[in-house]
This record gives structure tokens, sequence and C-alpha cells, in this order.
């Protein structure tokens, strides 16, 4: 059966408006995905704040109050020069200093590399890390977010990859999807230690608050510590 | 519309997103119909999967179930998507990735700077050859009304769908 005139006609008209609404930000999965990552570290930044914390942003230089914010289109040593990659500094009062990034490697238990999209790290690790070339140790990695960013509902091979990853990490890590996966959630929910935040987008503000709201927790865990 | 012109239109609708250079969205909404929708099914219906191969993923039971000796047995079943469904979901993720992609980038200049300090956000490859782009919130505006106008296109068409 041909496509009626009526629905050509929309089919058209659609066709005209998708062209200039597309934004370099969204002309590849993986430049979304970046948006994501950024998205989520804002998530982080924003659930630190709400306990207490105060933000800096530094490059890998050492140059703070930066408004330029450089991130990472993949993920690359904490060390790195190449480009003025920035990264947060968390501080709470009477705590030692915390580190958020994005798109990092970290050294597992296995000390095999892997890498993070969102990490919290300890800020001497990371200090230290990059004047030593290093990897931060996982152990003090506080907590890390997976952010996988779908146009549609993706497969379980997802939730597999994610928990071979988070096994090798120290603590607590979240794989935080930007859309609902039934099959994921569910294999996830048997494990505590690897928790799945679906339809992280700020157009389902109830997801999004889950996810501060647990941010928050590993924060004000981290506090009493 | 009907099934078969939904099909029609899908085609249509995946050369106009691939030719304006997205194709990874066609990529993902493929893969997940090729994956199919599992649905819970009572072991007596499980008659119409999309094949008796793919027909027991695992056992299930049912949400509402109460009494564990009362309590009937579903097993998942994988099933097709129907030309409509698929039309459906490729418009959702056209939405979600292009018209959606506005309350990100804003979502984004909100949590980085809530003092609304103008700020630049680049992303920026190691490697010399990679692209990079960048977030700037003057674009993001200029291009929020272009975003509403696609999205008014996307819901006039699933109306269509909706319509039969």
């Amino acid at each position: 059966m041909p496509i009626s005139p009526q629905n050509m006609q929309l089919l058209n008209d659609l066709n005209s408006a998708l062209g200039p609404a597309v934004a370099p930000s969204v002309s590849a999965a993986s430049a979304e995905n970046d948006v994501f990552e950024v998205y989520i570290f804002g998530l982080v930044l924003e659930a630190a704040r709400r306990e207490g914390a105060t933000i800096t942003y530094q490059d890998v230089h050492g140059n703070t109050g930066v408004t330029n914010l450089i991130f990472r289109t993949s993920p690359s040593y904490i060390s790195t020069t190449t480009q003025a990659y920035t990264h947060a500094i968390i501080s709470f009062p009477n705590k030692p200093e915390l580190e958020a990034h994005v798109g990092i490697y970290v050294a597992g238990k296995s000390n095999v590399q892997h890498e993070c999209d969102v990490a919290v790290v300890d800020r001497a690790e990371a200090q230290s890390a990059r004047a030593t070339g290093s990897l931060p140790r996982s152990l003090r990695v506080l907590f890390s977010a997976e952010c996988k960013f779908y146009s549609s509902t993706p497969g379980i091979h997802l939730g597999r990859g994610f928990l071979g990853l988070s096994k090798d990490l120290s603590r607590v890590c979240y794989l935080v999807l930007n859309i609902s996966s039934t099959s994921i959630e569910r294999l996830l929910s048997q494990h505590l230690k690897h928790r799945c935040r679906e339809r992280v987008h700020p157009i389902d503000q109830h997801s999004v608050d889950l996810l501060l709201h647990s941010f928050c927790s590993e924060f004000r865990e981290y506090k009493r510590s | 519309m009907t099934d078969e012109e939904c099909g029609e239109v899908y085609e249509v609708l995946s050369a106009y997103i691939s030719n304006a250079g997205l194709q990874w969205v066609i990529e993902q909404v493929d893969e997940a119909i090729i994956l199919g929708r599992l649905v819970d099914v009572p072991i007596k219906e499980q008659g119409s999967a999309r094949t008796a191969t793919y027909a027991i993923v695992q056992e299930a039971t049912a949400p509402d179930a109460l009494n564990k000796r009362s309590k009937p047995k579903y097993i998942q079943q994988i099933k097709d998507y129907t030309n409509c469904e698929r039309l459906t979901m490729l418009l959702d993720a056209l939405e979600l990735a292009i018209v959606r992609s506005d309350a990100l980038e804003q979502a984004v200049f909100k949590l980085l700077s809530p003092a609304q300090e103008n700020i630049r956000i680049e992303f920026v490859p190691e490697r010399r050859n990679d692209r990079g782009f960048i977030l700037e919130k003057p674009e993001t505006d200029r291009l929020a009304p272009l975003r509403t106008e696609l999205f008014d296109k996307i819901e006039r068409l699933k109306k269509e769908i909706n319509a039969n």
C-alpha cells in the first residue's frame, strides 16, 4: 500500500524540520553520550552541594576557577596533559577533599585498567596519580557511574558488561541509563553494590531525584566516615 | 494509518533520518526491534511467541500474585513488534535524541553553573584527528524553537498512527 498523500505531506514536513534541529551534540551516539556523562557529572556536583560541599573547577594544569570547561570525548588517563581537561574539587568542611572526573581510567582490584564515565576520587589519590602518571586505585574511588545514553531500549548485554566492570571496582558503582530497560534493571536488582538507575533525564524528575538521593547518601556516608 | 502503511512510512522516515546524519538513531532502534519485546505470558498461552525456539526465556511470576500456592506461573515470551509499533519506536527515539536534548543541555548548564555564569563546555578529543564539539547556551537557546517545531511534526505523525 502506498503512503497516502496526507501522510506523505506529514513526512515531508518532518523532514524539513529535522535538519535545522540537529546540532553537533546529537550528530553521533558518542556525542550525545558525552553530554549525558557531563549531565551525570553535574548531578554528582549538585548532590555534593546539597550535602554542604563547595565546588571548584580545576584543569589538569592546576588552574582553578576556569569557566571554559573541557571534557574528554573518550576515556584517558587522569594525568593526561595534552588537553586542559577539567575536573571538580569537592570540599566538605573538615573532610579530605574529593575530585569528580569525567572519563578517566582507574585501576581495579585486579590491577586491570577500567574506564569510569564519572568518578568521585579521593583528592590525594588523584593528585598522586597526576604527579606520578599512575592510575587512581578503585579503592580510593568513593563511587563511580557508568553512563549510557540510548535513543531506544538497549539489550541485556549492557547490564552484563556493567556487572563485569563493577565486580572489579572496590566501591559502589552505578549504571545510569537515560531510558527504561526492564531486563537490565531485573538483572542488577540482585546486586547491592551495583546499582541501576533508569530513565535519568531532565524530563523525568522523579528518576533524577532518585539518583540525586543516592548520590547524596554516598556523600553523607563519606561525611560520617 | 494501517500497519502496512506504517511499514512504508518507517522506510521513508529512516532514509530522512539517515540523510540528516543520524544513522545512530536508526541503528539503536533496529537493535531494539531485533531483540523484540519481552512479555510475561501465562504458561497456557505461550503459543503465540515469535518462534518456539525463543519461547522460554525464564520463569517469572505474576507481580500481583499474593498466594504462593495459587500463584500462576508465567514465562517471558519474545513478541515481534508490529509495523506501527516500530514506527512509534522510531519517532520516540527521534524525540529523545533530538527534541529532548534541549532539556538535557539546559540541565547541564544549570548544574555546572548554578550561579549562571557564562560557561562554555567543550568536548575535546585527546587525539588530534578526532572531532570534538562545543556546548554553548546561546546556541542551545537558538535551537530550542527548531526542536519544538520538530516535536510538533513528530506528534502529528504519531496522532496519525494512533488514529487507526
